[in-house]
């Protein structure tokens, strides 16, 4: 909901670690943060604050379990949900970026590519191609393509039932 | 639910317009395409979608708060079985609407659209494209427009558009218009404001022009004719254009422009209507000819239909203003030996075995030089009803009724002189035929046996007999008897013939038949019969006249012999028939008059041979004989060498002799020695020869009063045949002789020469193209040539 | 030297029963349903319930000029017949096409349309009797064909194809 930031925050982990030094908390195993409705879950989440406020939290997933993401935006919609290998939550800016076999679905449009941005306050997606990251593996020259499935537009009817046919071509 | 995981990469053909060169065609799509074609197009193969949601991807896309997505870099998207490109693409989820920028292009099983911009709203399926290219790959034709518009059910409209089936980069000719409207379920494509252009530079305009592009063949569409005669001056042009009336109704309308004559309006009008079948009404009106003077017209009018329970009827109605109208208003035709024209209707009915038929039938006799008395009778009405039933080794009875009333005009104006008929030649009349056959014929495999015995009865009323005839029987009623037994036998036997094994038959036959004389026939007027054309098989048909005035007196033995070499698969190779009538009396029974000729008191006919040799499927060739053992001449004699090979290679080549023996100067006369040869080669899949020459190898002999052609050569065509892959033009030299029909003239035909261009637009044009008719009149076979055509 | 009275030539077994779908006239159509229960063909009632359909394209008998009198009018007539018919068996999955031509002439005596007219279509009736039986002779020898030949899968369209 638009004022999910100005809730309080939770992690829950399997454990905990402070590096003192480098002003980081480190949460390792299952780690679920969850904020009014947004709620993150990894495998590994740093934590990273200015002052006493939070800058920015990076969440990350394994191979077999990616980084889950979702948030209720607003009341009307259904969650928004995304997942992928990182997700870094930038507080201040309210914005979050997926990165690593990224999938974001809102409002029953699906999106997928190497990296995607999201702003919560505008409520936008954006994804760019970029060249892949070494983790991906893929050879260095393969333009990373975005996918993204739009649901045919629902005058009454939930978004996934059958509506009005578009005439057939 | 979880979604697939990731969308396969959207496949699309980089190929525009879905148009494939030769070398990327499968072997058999290659064999397929002939060589003047560089390539063709395929319909693209796209795995549709099955709900209706969108797939796309591109390098990079945003996505906003209330659904729409904006997406750049090499985007692709795909909807059902459309397939979109575009440089840039934004999608309105809200309004279901998305547009496109940057070559876009899209891929769909009916249509491929290539353009700057496009826009596509989901909810009605509607797709806008502006500065475009578009193909239908399944139809092969293309085009390019301002704008196209793809609306739902197949219909596509354009703006400023041009049309053509000639493939991609090659432009020869094209219909430009200011709006095109393509309905693909129709298979109709109509265009306003058209210019038909050739390379680009208009040559004609038409205001509307509708054309097909589906597999409904319309016929009659634009297929210009023109025929240059020897002075290079355009002797006829014809240019049809098309009228569509309603939906079972259409005209085509030709003015059609005669040298020296003036504008002939012809019009086609043809119907369909549920009851009364399809009719068909051809109207030419001249209203001044420049040369004769006054005006020139032409009715031709034919319905036919089926009323269903075995009832059907055909009407057929002719009118023309003078005799010289079907030769001089279309030079181009095949020349026109028709010497009368039909007015009939009938109205029939066949079930099983019975058939009824209710004729009425008149003939406009357009050859001047039949005089009165050799006109043909009307039959106003005449009835027929007939069981007939076909069996084998079982009674077969068959009855024939027919009532007829026969009349003629006994005065008329012809070539400007009165003539008049009177006495014999003036009789009209009511006959009433009844024939009746009792046979059993029996059939086994080795030979056959058919005993039959009939009564032929024949009742005359004759009418309009002047003082002349004051002592004639008017009301005759007579009839005659005739039996007789046809018997045959198969000999088989098996040979081996350069390693192939062959069947031998050997088929002996003999024909018994008798008929009492029956006398006075002369009397009768000759309202419907003639003499059966001599040939081997007239040698068993047991009469020596058709038609029912004349019951020919009969006491004749056949015999025929008959021997096939056929091949393993059936293949009739090879057939050899020789044959010849003994008589027990002479034929005292004539067509007109009494006398009997010489010919009929001879104890055995001419003997008659007829050889057929198939050496296989392409090559046929035969030789039928009469021979007048008399006087040790040909009655007929005839040679022919036919051929229809593989791809469009037709010859036929064949000469005619008839002769006849003058017992006053016991001299043998030829009336008939010509040759008949004619072919149509393709030497490649573009170009072909066409040639053909009907010539006359008679000689006359200067003191006879018989007037002869003006030159030998009756009929000749040489010409050339040029197509590729979306236009055929045919360019031939004619020489034809028509009939001089002017009493005085000095040989009995004059001569005309022409030349013909005919030129078809692929897709578009019909093949009737003029030149078509007169090379398969004159070259047997070409009517089934094969058509390179969309 | 060989010669025999031929014996009882039946249609091979494959085709013995089989549905008529025949576009020809009616009177074809009587005289070959005539000779195929002459040779102990049973012609079912519909395509369904037959292993084999003779289906036959409307016979195309085109009448030409032959020969032009001296005095420039008609003075032949040729009719040429073709017959083409498919033989076409659902089990062995074989359609052999079968193409037949016959020959006829015909004097025209311009004095005497209407006898001209009725002697033509009593040669176009006799070229449709010489057509069914040449269609019979081929049928019967379908079988020989296939026997000698002793293949056991479809026999190959026969070589009597016409382009």
């Amino acid at each position: 909901l638009p004022d999910d930031w100005q809730q309080e925050m939770t992690i829950l982990s399997d454990h905990a670690e402070l590096d003192r030094k480098a002003g980081v908390v480190i949460y390792q195993g299952n780690v679920v943060l969850t904020q009014g409705t947004m709620r993150i879950e990894s495998e590994r989440l740093l934590i990273i604050r200015s002052g006493n406020a939070l800058e920015k939290a990076i969440a990350e997933g394994t191979a077999k379990q990616p980084a889950r993401y979702q948030q209720q935006i607003n009341p009307g919609k259904p969650l928004t949900k995304a997942h992928g290998q990182r997700i870094d939550y930038f507080a201040q800016l309210r914005e979050i970026t997926i990165q690593g076999n990224a999938r974001l679905e809102q409002d029953g449009n699906l999106f997928s590519g190497e990296r995607i941005l999201y702003d919560m306050t505008k409520e936008t997606v954006s994804a760019s191609g970029g060249t892949s990251t070494s983790a991906q593996g893929g050879n260095e020259n393969d333009k990373q393509r975005i996918k993204v499935v739009i649901q045919p537009q629902a005058p009454a009817e939930p978004a996934t039932g059958t509506d009005s046919k578009p005439a057939q071509e | 639910e979880e979604q697939a995981s990731a969308a396969p990469l959207i496949n699309t053909s980089t190929h525009p317009l879905s148009w494939y060169d030769r070398a990327e065609l499968s072997a058999d799509e290659q064999q397929a395409l002939p060589e003047f074609c560089s390539g063709n197009y395929r319909i693209p193969a796209i795995t549709a979608l099955d709900s209706d949601r969108i797939e796309a991807e591109a390098d990079n896309s945003t996505l906003n708060k209330n659904g729409d997505t904006e997406m750049s870099g090499d985007v692709l998207l795909q909807q059902q079985d459309r397939v979109l490109r575009a440089d840039r693409a934004s999608w309105y989820q809200s309004r279901g609407y998305g547009e496109f920028h940057g070559n876009v292009s899209l891929q769909a099983p009916q249509v491929v659209l290539q353009g700057e911009s496009a826009s596509i709203s989901q909810s009605n399926g509607e797709v806008h494209f502006y500065e475009a290219e578009y193909s239908v790959p399944e139809r092969h034709f293309r085009g390019s427009a301002g704008h196209i518009e793809t609306l739902e059910a197949g219909q596509i409209n354009l703006t400023d558009a041009t049309f053509t089936f000639c493939e991609p980069g090659q432009n020869d000719w094209d219909l430009a218009a200011s709006e095109l409207h393509l309905d693909q379920n129709k298979g109709i494509g109509s265009a306003w404001h058209t210019r038909l252009r050739v390379a680009e530079v208009p040559v004609l305009y038409i205001p509307y022009y509708r054309f097909p592009i589906g597999d409904q063949r319309m016929t009659g569409f634009l297929d210009p004719k023109f025929t240059l005669n020897e002075f290079g001056q355009a002797e006829d042009i014809q240019l049809p254009f098309y009228w569509n009336i309603a939906a079972n109704a259409d005209a085509t309308i030709v003015p059609h422009h005669i040298l020296d004559r003036g504008m002939l309006w012809e019009t086609q009008f043809r119907h369909k209507t549920r009851w009364f079948g399809d009719g068909e009404l051809n109207y030419g009106y001249l209203n001044k000819d420049a040369t004769e003077g006054e005006e020139r017209w032409l009715v031709n009018y034919q319905q036919s239909g089926k009323l269903g329970a075995g009832w059907q009827h055909r009407w057929v109605y002719n009118n023309i203003s003078d005799k010289d109208y079907l030769s001089d208003m279309n030079p181009t035709a095949a020349v026109n030996r028709t010497t009368h024209l039909p007015r009939r209707g009938e109205i029939l009915w066949d079930q099983n075995n019975w058939h009824f038929d209710i004729t009425a039938e008149s003939f406009q006799t357009i050859d001047e030089t039949i005089a009165l008395g050799n006109r043909p009778y009307r039959r106003l009405p005449q009835l027929n009803l007939s069981y007939q039933p076909l069996v084998i080794n079982a009674l077969q009875i068959q009855q024939r009724l027919q009532a007829t009333r026969f009349t003629r005009e006994d005065e008329a104006i012809i070539n400007d002189s009165e003539q008049t008929l009177s006495g014999f030649a003036a009789l009209n009349g009511d006959r009433l035929l009844s024939d009746t056959s009792i046979a059993y014929p029996l059939e086994w495999p080795f030979g056959f046996l058919r005993p039959k015995a009939e009564y032929r009865q024949r009742s005359y009323n004759l009418t309009n007999a002047d003082d002349t005839l004051a002592d004639t029987e008017l009301d005759v009623s007579q009839g005659t008897g005739r039996y007789s037994v046809d018997a045959g036998l198969f000999f088989e036997r098996e040979f081996d013939w350069f390693g192939s094994d062959y069947q031998q038959t050997l088929e002996p036959r003999l024909f018994w038949v008798k008929s009492p004389y029956l006398a006075g026939q002369d009397q009768i007027p000759n309202f419907d019969s003639t003499k059966t054309t001599v040939t081997y098989a007239s040698l068993f048909n047991g009469d020596r006249f058709t038609g029912g005035d004349r019951l020919a007196d009969l006491d004749q033995v056949s015999a025929g012999l008959t021997t096939r070499f056929i091949r393993d698969d059936g293949l009739e190779q090879f057939r050899a028939s020789v044959g010849r009538i003994w008589y027990n009396q002479d034929r005292l029974v004539q067509l007109n008059g009494s006398t009997v000729p010489d010919a009929d008191t001879q104890a055995t006919s001419s003997t008659l041979g007829e050889v057929e040799w198939n050496p296989d499927e392409k090559w046929s060739l035969y030789h039928t004989l009469e021979w007048d053992t008399y006087e040790d001449f040909a009655r007929q004699r005839r040679y022919g060498v036919r051929f229809e090979g593989l791809n469009n290679r037709f010859l036929n080549l064949a000469t005619n002799t008839v002769q006849s023996y003058n017992n006053t100067t016991d001299k043998v006369l030829t009336s008939t020695k010509q040759l008949d040869a004619g072919f149509f080669w393709s030497l490649t899949d573009r170009w072909a020869l066409v040639g053909r020459q009907l010539r006359d190898l008679r000689s006359y002999d200067s003191n006879s009063t018989e007037k002869k052609p003006v030159s030998p050569v009756l009929e000749s065509l040489a010409g050339i045949e040029y197509q590729n892959c979306c236009w055929r033009v045919q360019m031939l030299y004619r020489e034809t002789s028509p009939k001089d029909t002017d009493a005085d003239a000095e040989f009995s035909t004059d001569k005309r020469y022409g030349f013909m261009l005919s030129i078809q637009l692929k897709g578009l044009g019909s093949f009737g193209s003029g030149t078509d008719e007169i090379i398969s009149e004159g070259i047997t076979g070409y009517s089934r040539r094969q058509y390179h055509d969309y | 030297c060989g010669w025999h009275l031929r014996g009882v030539t039946p249609l091979p077994p494959e085709y013995r029963v089989m549905y008529l779908q025949s576009q020809a006239s009616n009177s074809f159509n009587q005289q070959l349903k005539l000779q195929l229960e002459f040779n102990d063909v049973v012609l079912t009632a519909s395509a369904e319930d037959a292993p084999a359909i003779l289906r036959i394209e409307p016979v195309d008998i085109e009448r030409r000029t032959l020969s032009v009198s001296s005095s420039g009018q008609v003075g032949e007539f040729e009719l040429n017949g073709r017959l083409t018919a498919h033989i076409l068996h659902i089990g062995r999955d074989t359609d052999v096409e079968i193409e037949l031509k016959a020959r006829r002439t015909l004097t025209n005596d311009v004095n005497n349309v209407v006898g001209t007219a009725s002697a033509e279509s009593q040669q176009r009736a006799e070229l449709e009797r010489e057509l069914v039986n040449k269609l019979l002779r081929r049928l019967q020898s379908l079988g020989k064909s296939s026997q000698s030949a002793a293949t056991t899968q479809s026999t190959p369209a026969a070589t009597g194809t016409q382009p």
